[in-house]
């Protein structure tokens, strides 16, 4: 078991998805977090030497992931809400927010489209 | 109706049959002596058939002049018994046409029966008139029995010694031969050019090959590719050259090929149809032992066309309730 | 091909009334808890355990299953993490079902320089067969495991390149060549034949048998410290190299002595103790480049008993390309700005020189390689250039083309091709020979045999051949 930024991944988990588990970590990042601390792409969580597991966590600590990158996105949100704009609106009634159809397939709106977003 | 009494009256007037000669002379005699229309006219004729008798019988008989019933008008009216005669006896009877050209052939064997023949087997292939076919050409409902004792002068004459056949003859068998002789379509024999190359065409599904065969040590090249290398299957690659591993002489020759269209399957096999043929050119007695192996027939199937109402050529739709 | 698979099929899937039971209580018994192929089956204690339910129910449970059509539980475990590759990668050298072919002789040091053996099948003998091993020269994709020992074809072009080895050695210059050739020829085997004759006559060989583990991005990489332009170690994949030519080439590493001091290894290793020690002093990734480095420094000093020095890597378009690693500023890295890859091809294009006379031979690749259009444009060059053409009428790179690489060319300026294609007629026909003489292959061997598969496999490509005659069941 090896501990990234209080988080506990599997030994045989390749590093890229470990990386990619956290909230506004996507593929570039991680490739370029990676490249940073000389992880080869297939690199698994059981390989890497504790140096590198302390650096790869000070690195992330320093990024806006998680808590940080959900807030900005929620604050993003709520200006639209105060502004009283349509979008604000949409997405305070779980309603697709761009223009889409509403009949169906509107399960992901439902789902995620909130002032207190989540996801 | 009245193009056609004519029409039959002129042909009529034109043949003259032997037998009847003697009878129809006088009237014919008779009927020149009318004059019913000029001289200078005689020639004319409005016929569109011709007779095998005709040049025979060009001296004896003479057409007779065209009617002009308006000029002659006047004339006619003191003769009271006058009637056109027909030339031919024929035209009085079910099937003119056809009983004239039988009497014809009777003629024919007749004078020339003590002319040598050779055996059927020897005579030149022919594709004969069915019966129906030849209903169709004369326009007349010949009789199947009839048609088949007319088919046996006809096939004696055939039988004549070709050198000595003497110039009628062929002509007169003419109508009795199919338009379209199959026999007579035989394929070009494939040369060996100077480089010793042979060069057989096969096709198969939608691929063409062209395949040179030439003496060598068995080495295969097609469209510049090593047999390996054009065909991955190992099933293909001995379908190219099934012709010369079925006769045993896969290392006798070398084989450069170029092939085109289709896939993989089509292009092998349109390969062994070209190899066989540019194989036969060099050794024609292997024909038996490649027939055998299947290399000699050209495969005529192709992809059946798609219907409508159908999902491909067969395949219905799937039954759906309601 | 169905003989064998129709009576299986009888024997199995038909059991008759009783036979039926007997069979299936019998699968009770003997519970197939691992997968059919495991090869490691006595590791885990609990697979020996007796089922605990009786042969009936066990009669009622298929039985059950039967009738529903359900997808019958065939028992036992999943393969272990690994066991699958291991599985798909191992290779089998012997086969004791084949038989013993009369008159198979092993090869002597001096056996594939003479042309004398040209058209000869002869058997590895077991202390390479070990060394070879080690090296991992054998690939499971050769058909090693359908003879009863390792033995193989000796070719003419064998015997042509190993002379031209043996001249170079006179010279004490090294022979450097690329191997290439169509699909299957048998570029992998001519190089395994130059391994094997360099292990029979003391050679130190350094085999990368896959380059494309170097470059794919698939082992540990990090900066060498000190380095300008920087490059790159791979300290596992080097460690494991270090271990493999210590393994291999072990007596004759004991036999030599160092005579430079190496300050900067992890170990003191003083001058004058054995090349075997240094070697073994690479215990840790992190100073196994070090260690590559010091060892290669030693065994390419001039003189004092040095032997001569094969150096040899497989699938070499792999090593001609952008790696799949990245700078720390993520910009890619070119495969030559890795260490072990850079060595490689220094000694390929004669900037490192090999004073003690040996051979660089990288062979080219088919199956799984990467479209390089620089090293297509070199080595037609190369073959060009052997076929004496004028340099002004050389291949030239297309006007607008983009992806063409200097580097490459830069490599391979000076190597010798050699273009290897399909087997001669007298060859195919010993070689099946001794397939027919191991069983494998039933059929009288005559001339028109020999000449069929010969033009079925596209003039003689010895890999097309196998697949012709020897596996026609796979297709």
């Amino acid at each position: 078991m090896v501990f990234i930024l209080g988080v506990n991944f599997h030994e045989q988990k390749l590093v890229k998805k470990a990386l990619e588990t956290f909230y506004a970590l996507g593929p570039q990042i991680s490739a370029r977090v990676m490249a940073k601390h000389y992880i080869h792409p297939r690199a698994k969580m059981g390989t890497l030497p504790p140096k590198t597991v302390t650096a790869l966590t000070a690195e992330l600590s320093s990024m806006t992931i998680e808590s940080e990158a959900r807030k900005i996105v929620q604050d993003n949100i709520k200006r639209l809400r105060d502004m009283g704009t349509y979008r604000g609106r949409r997405h305070a009634m779980g309603l697709p927010v761009r223009g889409q159809n509403t009949r169906t397939q509107i399960a992901t709106a439902k789902r995620l489209n909130k002032v207190e977003r989540a996801g | 109706m009245m193009a056609s009494s004519r029409q039959g009256i002129t042909t009529a007037l034109k043949g003259l049959c032997q037998s009847f000669r003697g009878q129809w002379q006088p009237l014919d005699r008779q009927f020149q002596a009318l004059k019913l229309s000029s001289p200078a006219r005689t020639t004319r004729c409005l016929s569109t058939t011709t007779n095998a008798s005709d040049s025979s019988d060009a001296l004896s008989i003479r057409a007779a002049p065209e009617l002009n019933l308006d000029a002659a008008g006047a004339d006619l009216s003191h003769i009271s018994n006058a009637r056109p005669v027909p030339v031919s006896a024929s035209y009085f009877s079910r099937m003119s046409q056809f009983n004239d050209s039988y009497l014809a052939l009777q003629k024919l064997i007749r004078s020339y029966q003590n002319l040598p023949v050779i055996s059927a087997a020897d005579a030149e292939r022919v594709a004969w008139k069915s019966l129906v076919d030849y209903r169709q050409m004369i326009g007349e409902h010949v009789k199947a029995s009839d048609f088949i004792k007319c088919m046996e002068l006809v096939k004696r004459l055939h039988q004549i010694h070709p050198k000595l056949k003497p110039d009628g003859v062929d002509e007169a068998l003419q109508p009795f031969k199919k338009d379209v002789q199959p026999f007579s379509n035989v394929p070009k024999p494939i040369p060996i050019d100077r480089f010793g190359r042979a060069l057989g065409v096969g096709k198969r599904k939608s691929s063409v090959a062209r395949a040179w065969v030439v003496e060598g040590t068995g080495e295969v090249q097609i469209n510049g590719k090593t047999l390996a290398d054009a065909f991955g299957r190992v099933h293909d690659r001995e379908s190219a050259v099934w012709p010369l591993h079925a006769t045993g002489r896969t290392d006798k020759y070398n084989v450069w090929a170029l092939v085109e269209g289709g896939g993989t399957t089509g292009q092998a096999e349109a390969l062994t149809l070209a190899v066989a043929k540019a194989l036969l050119a060099h050794e024609p007695a292997l024909k038996p032992a490649l027939r055998r192996a299947g290399c000699v027939t050209r495969d005529p199937r192709r992809v059946e066309r798609k219907k409508h109402g159908r999902v491909k050529a067969r395949k219905m739709p799937a039954w759906v309730k309601r | 091909m169905s003989a064998p698979n129709c009576l299986r099929g009888c024997l199995v899937q038909r059991p008759a009334g009783g036979a039926a039971a007997t069979l299936l209580r019998h699968s009770t018994v003997m519970p197939a808890t691992a997968a059919h192929f495991s090869t490691s089956t006595p590791l885990h204690g609990n697979m020996m355990k007796p089922q605990k339910p009786g042969p009936k129910s066990k009669v009622l449970l298929v039985a059950k299953q039967w009738k529903k059509g359900k997808v019958a539980d065939r028992g036992g475990k999943s393969p272990l993490p690994g066991e699958r590759k291991a599985f798909r990668k191992r290779i089998l050298l012997s086969n004791n079902n084949a038989l013993p072919v009369e008159g198979l002789t092993y090869i002597g040091p001096g056996d594939l320089l003479d042309h004398k053996n040209v058209g000869k099948v002869m058997s590895i003998p077991d202390a390479a067969v070990d060394q070879l091993r080690t090296a991992e020269v054998f690939k499971p994709t050769q058909t090693w495991s359908i003879f009863r020992k390792p033995s193989m074809l000796v070719r003419s072009e064998t015997v042509d390149l190993l002379n031209r080895m043996h001249t170079a050695l006179g010279k004490e210059k090294a022979l450097r060549l690329v191997i290439a050739g169509d699909r299957i020829t048998g570029k992998s085997m001519l190089l395994l034949q130059a391994i094997t004759h360099a292990y029979l006559n003391d050679y130190i060989v350094i085999h990368i048998p896959e380059a494309q583990e170097l470059s794919i991005g698939a082992t540990e990489y990090a900066p060498v410290p000190h380095s300008d332009p920087v490059q790159f170690m791979q300290p596992n994949y080097v460690l494991k190299l270090i271990q493999a030519i210590r393994k291999a080439n072990e007596k004759l590493l004991a036999k030599m002595t160092t005579i430079y001091s190496h300050p900067d290894l992890p170990q003191n290793i003083p001058v004058s103790s054995p090349l075997l020690a240094l070697a073994n002093s690479a215990k840790e990734p992190e100073s196994a480049w070090i260690v590559f480095r010091a060892l290669f420094q030693e065994l390419t000093v001039k003189g004092h008993g040095r032997p001569p020095i094969l150096f040899s890597l497989d699938g070499l378009a792999h090593i001609m390309k952008m790696s799949e690693y990245r700078t720390a500023a993520f910009e890619p890295i070119h495969s030559h700005d890795l260490a072990l890859v850079r060595l490689f091809t220094d000694c390929l294009s004669g900037a490192v020189s090999l004073p003690n006379g040996g051979a660089v031979l990288a062979a080219m690749t088919r199956g799984n390689a990467p479209r390089v259009p620089s090293l297509d444009l070199a080595l037609s060059r190369r073959a060009a250039e052997q076929a004496g053409r004028h340099k002004n009428q050389l291949p030239q790179r297309p006007a607008f083309a983009k992806d063409y690489d200097d580097r490459v060319e830069a490599v391979l300026q000076t190597v010798e091709l050699l273009q290897l294609q399909g087997v001669s007629k007298p060859e195919a026909r010993s070689l099946m020979e001794y397939w027919a003489a191991s069983g494998v292959l039933r059929s009288l061997i005559d001339e028109a045999t020999v000449s069929e598969k010969w033009t079925l496999a596209g003039n003689g490509i010895v890999g097309e051949m196998e697949r012709a005659a020897l596996l026609t069941s796979r297709f």
